[in-house]
């Protein structure tokens, strides 16, 4: 589902250097669909809330308003 | 003035990613930043904080907040050079990590006009408290209360000098002052 450049460090071993995850954009609607099960909402929902404003007040909801960003078509 | 250059949006986002990370292992957190890219889309990157491909709030050193940041960043192309902008920020503190639990204590945020047009003050805050406002009690969670342009700078000295966060760079103003006057050339944007 996502890459991490080779020789890159995990979390632990990090020597300051960004970590690069590329993902497919089906990959990112996988993660805006994970986090909205963990908010006990379907996909389709949570993505209605994000364009309307009416996020929840834990921050999975501010990854899923991120991760819409990230994968809008809006120019 | 020069601008974040590379030789594709990916270098940039890689050069800003970095440089941002390490002010913020400077200073406040251990806790390594990401940038999230789209395979096909290659001109906009998330940068957080993640284990693997989920987002998680940073520990602190002062081991009792947490950070929640998040950064939607594009590049354009402007003679030659590659030029960050900000399409959207979010800074939570928060009391612990847990992602589901309603925790944070300030949520600074930002969404360009170009991605969402919004009647609230674009940049602005919120606050788990309620006030008393003329004859009605006011839920600040619910208010955008305007702000300037948040930075990350002012986030760590607001956490520093202002929350007792504990951090690691004795001089750490002198860190962040350095770290302003290279965005402002890097980016469009004004730092105060």
């Amino acid at each position: 589902m996502f890459s991490i450049k080779p020789n890159m460090p995990t979390p632990k071993q990090h020597t300051n250097h960004a970590t690069r995850i590329s993902l497919s954009r089906r990959g990112v609607q996988r993660l805006i669909e994970r986090n909205a099960k963990q908010l006990g909402v379907s996909y389709r929902t949570a993505l209605r809330r994000v364009r309307t404003g009416t996020l929840g007040d834990s921050y999975l909801w501010a990854d899923i308003s991120m991760l819409s960003t990230l994968i809008s078509r809006k120019k | 003035m020069p601008g974040l250059t590379g030789r594709n949006p990916d270098e940039v986002f890689e050069k800003f990613t970095t440089h941002l990370g390490r002010l913020l292992n400077r200073t406040i957190t251990d806790a390594p930043l990401s940038y999230l890219v789209v395979d096909e889309k290659d001109n906009r990157a998330y940068v957080s904080f993640r284990h693997h491909d989920a987002q998680v709030a940073a520990p602190l050193f002062s081991h009792d907040l947490f950070l929640f940041l998040g950064q939607v960043l594009t590049v354009m192309p402007e003679d030659g050079e590659w030029r960050l902008k900000t399409l959207s920020y979010r800074y939570w503190i928060q009391g612990d990590d847990d992602a589901n639990t309603d925790s944070w204590f300030f949520r600074f945020e930002y969404t360009s006009p170009k991605m969402k047009l919004m009647m609230n003050p674009r940049h602005h805050m919120h606050l788990p408290c309620t006030l008393r406002c003329g004859a009605r009690d006011v839920e600040l969670k619910q208010l955008h209360i305007p702000t300037g342009w948040v930075t990350v700078e002012e986030i760590i000295r607001f956490l520093v000098n202002e929350l007792g966060v504990r951090c690691k760079a004795r001089k750490w103003d002198k860190v962040l002052l350095e770290s302003e006057e290279l965005f402002r050339k890097w980016t469009t944007r004004t730092v105060p």
